[in-house]
């Protein structure tokens, strides 16, 4: 792109626009559904704590598949979420536990997470120009094959936030009692854990680790600001979510900026608007 | 079923009822070797009690509740709920309507009463399936019994303590339990709002044919409400019919609550709890009342069963 087309143009006429653009939306929409959770159960420092020690998991793919003469993006991309995952439930392990609390359990990880993924990318024979991309996020760099792969875990956690809708409510609101009613409480735990890292792992290459939490907190944060139900809050959160995701996409296209980076900044500003509406009403 | 016949014939306890909601034999529970919360807690309720369970904060009250509630299990000796260890309750566990303690309702948390009541009945639901129309109709039936149904859309968050609290009654009522069971639910309800609620849960029992088990710090209002007391410091101490707990027993099983005592007597007049009301002629404060000398805080609180709790595991650390 030498001249700076118009957006919609783009979007006619170039493949790499269309999947930028799916991509963008589709992240959008499952990091947004999520956030109310992260929100409500004050998971933030998870979700960074995840999303940091992906780091990890991608060195560690990189290094296995795609160093010297492999190149697997297959193999690569099953270690990070598999990486990804574990470590996830190492956290949500450790914190239940009690012996470490849980905002040490989730430090001890990612920092170590991240260590391995450093020293990783030091041992690795190859120029790393391509774990910028993980970091920071290039969503139009997004192919074929990682659309499918976002498509394919947006679908998953969409399905299971539906088939655990109620319980995860529930489990959200008040799980002490969730629990004497006969809830699996431990089980809802684990599976938002799960959902948490597949997610993580799809966003890297639109947002990257360093901005992927801030897609798991602002929506959340924005709608709880406003809704008056639950189910009134994951609906506000989705619609800021993938509006958010479709405005930086535009502004970034014309001013020629990252994506990621941009689409927070749409995030941040929405948060600053609902945030003063709001406490006029008050 | 056959040990439960040799108990009963044996009778141990004598307080054997045959249509008793819960039953506990020589029940025993500990956190850890020397760490026993429970031991030999003989208790019996029958269908259509008001039980009251007073006693000493850390003398087992909400331990009692998680093993009604199947929530822990015991390290020793037996429990019965609707005749079968709560373990084994599936999905009559619904039957048990559950107050908990100091319910932690985050005031910014985005449901409304509705929502929150619903609630309870997703155990039921199992999951994949939406929330079914009738529970929704049911959830709102179960708010205009505590009076409630005009704030059936209000976020939980913008009510009052009163109004909350009738709303977890609600949401404790929704699966149209057999059994309520509160856990120190006055705690942060003004006086006022108290006995209200006290006169709301006793219209319930009428409506609904409710048992209702009560754990409270509170003497007075329990003594007031309540059918039958029980004090609970680690193990029961008397059980009966709260007309005849007598100011003293109470005193001797809860001697190591000084400041509740105090506090006690300057509300309670003469012997009698129940039916006293009257507050004009409570005893001077202090008269009567001597902690024990160079006592575990505990005291021994006329314990009549010596120690033979084995230390158990938690369920749950």
């Amino acid at each position: 792109m030498t001249e700076n087309v118009g957006f919609l143009y783009a979007l006619a006429h170039y493949r790499f626009m269309q999947q930028a653009l799916l991509a963008g939306v589709l992240v959008g929409a499952v990091c947004s559904a999520l956030s109310v959770y992260v929100v409500l159960r004050r998971m933030a420092f998870i979700g960074q704590g995840i999303s940091h020690a992906a780091f990890g998991g991608v060195a560690l793919g990189l290094y296995l598949f795609q160093n010297g003469g492999r190149n697997s993006p297959l193999g690569m991309n099953l270690t990070t979420v598999v990486f990804c995952v574990a470590v996830a439930l190492l956290i949500g392990a450790a914190s239940k536990r009690g012996r470490v609390s849980a905002d040490s359990a989730i430090g001890i990880f990612f920092a170590a997470a991240m260590a391995l993924g450093v020293i990783l990318v030091a041992a690795r024979q190859r120029y790393t120009a391509d774990l910028m991309t993980y970091l920071f996020g290039s969503i139009l760099a997004v192919t074929p094959g990682d659309l499918w792969a976002i498509l394919a875990m947006t679908g998953a956690v969409f399905l299971m936030l539906a088939a655990l809708y109620k319980e995860l409510m529930f489990y959200t609101f008040d799980e002490a009692m969730a629990a004497a009613m006969g809830l699996p409480v431990g089980f809802l735990h684990h599976s938002l854990l799960v959902m948490l890292a597949l997610t993580i792992v799809v966003s890297m290459k639109v947002v990257g680790i360093v901005l992927v939490s801030a897609f798991l907190v602002i929506p959340g944060a924005t709608a709880k600001l406003l809704a008056s139900s639950f189910t009134g809050m994951m609906g506000l959160s989705v619609v800021f979510g993938v509006t958010a995701a479709l405005v930086g996409l535009v502004a970034s296209h014309y001013a020629r900026l990252p994506s990621g980076a941009t689409i927070v900044v749409a995030q941040f500003l929405m948060f600053l608007a609902v945030s003063a509406l709001t406490r006029r009403t008050d | 079923m056959r040990e439960r016949t040799q108990t009963s014939s044996a009778g141990v306890a004598g307080i054997e009822s045959r249509d008793a909601l819960i039953e506990t034999r020589a029940l025993c529970f500990a956190w850890g070797p020397g760490r026993i919360a429970l031991e030999n807690v003989n208790l019996t309720v029958p269908r259509g009690t008001f039980l009251g369970i007073i006693g000493p904060n850390g003398g087992g009250k909400t331990t009692l509740v998680r093993l009604i509630l199947g929530d822990l299990v015991p390290t020793a000796g037996e429990i019965r709920v609707f005749g079968v260890p709560p373990s084994r309750l599936g999905r009559r566990r619904a039957s048990i309507g559950y107050l908990p303690q100091k319910p932690t309702l985050a005031r910014d948390f985005p449901v409304t009463a509705i929502e929150a009541v619903m609630m309870a009945g997703f155990a039921r639901l199992g999951p994949l399936r939406r929330v079914p129309k009738w529970l929704r109709e049911k959830a709102l039936q179960t708010l205009a019994v505590v009076g409630m149904e005009a704030d059936a859309d209000r976020l939980v968050g913008r009510l009052s303590g009163g109004q909350q609290q009738r709303v977890l009654i609600a949401r404790a009522l929704v699966n149209d339990p057999e059994l309520l069971l509160l856990d120190e639910p006055t705690i942060g309800v003004d006086t006022g709002g108290q006995a209200a609620f006290f006169e709301l849960l006793l219209r319930l029992r009428e409506q609904m044919a409710l048992t209702i088990v009560m754990v409270t710090h509170d003497l007075l209002q329990i003594g007031r409400y309540a059918e039958r007391l029980a004090c609970l410091n680690r193990t029961i101490h008397w059980h009966e019919r709260a007309d005849t707990v007598t100011e003293e027993e109470i005193r001797g099983a809860v001697s190591c609550e000084l400041d509740e005592f105090l506090a006690y007597e300057r509300r309670v007049a003469g012997g009698r709890i129940v039916g006293s009301g009257d507050t004009d002629h409570a005893p001077p404060i202090g008269t009567g009342y001597h902690p024990p000398q160079g006592q575990d805080r505990r005291g021994d609180c006329g314990r009549r069963v010596p120690p033979n709790c084995p230390a158990g595991e938690d369920k749950e650390p």
